[in-house]
């Protein structure tokens, strides 16, 4: 089941992400900065 | 998107998640200078927080696929069709988040190759740096 998408507007979900090695990217450690998330299915 | 990554220029981290493995990621990190941060989300948590779902399979494999697939042929040739390395039916998306960890801007892909126009997205970026 799908939570319904964040609004526009909103803050964004705390989210949490890993780099290749293993290290935790958390979003909300980004604050100051403006962010792009990519989200894709695949990468080539 | 890769090849305009420049266009964002300082004002921006971009970000690139899949739910690919560390091997694979690790992988395309050392195959392209990337000038963006390339990270996993093994469990889809992310995606699902953004609201990003699967497509049906009649949205995936459809006649609207069939002619994104023609388009991209038409574009880049064959190569420019790639096949599904992962879950094929899952549904992407692209979100701008301004410094203070709001959302402004977001596209909710309704098929797995629908993105958005990169011109939309940079504007949405400049939008938010200001």
């Amino acid at each position: 089941m799908i939570p319904p998408a964040p609004a526009v507007g909103a803050i964004a979900p705390d989210v949490t992400f890993l780099d290749a090695e293993g290290r935790p990217w958390r979003l909300t450690d980004q604050r100051g900065s403006v962010v792009v998330l990519v989200f894709h299915r695949h990468i080539h | 998107m890769r090849d305009r990554i420049d266009e964002f220029g300082s004002e921006a981290t971009v970000v690139l998640v899949t739910f690919t493995d560390a091997e694979s990621l690790a992988e395309y990190q050392s195959r392209h200078s990337l000038g963006f941060v390339a990270l996993r989300d093994p469990d889809r948590h992310g995606y699902r927080a953004f609201g990003l779902g699967r497509g049906s399979v009649a949205r995936v494999w459809g006649l609207r696929a069939a002619k994104r697939y023609l388009e991209l042929i038409r574009r880049d040739g064959i190569g420019g069709v790639r096949r599904p390395t992962e879950d094929p039916r899952q549904l992407g998306g692209d979100f701008v988040i301004d410094g203070e960890g709001r959302l402004v801007w977001g596209f909710w892909g309704d098929g797995p190759d629908h993105r958005p126009a990169i011109g939309d997205l940079i504007a949405a970026v400049r939008n938010a740096a200001r």
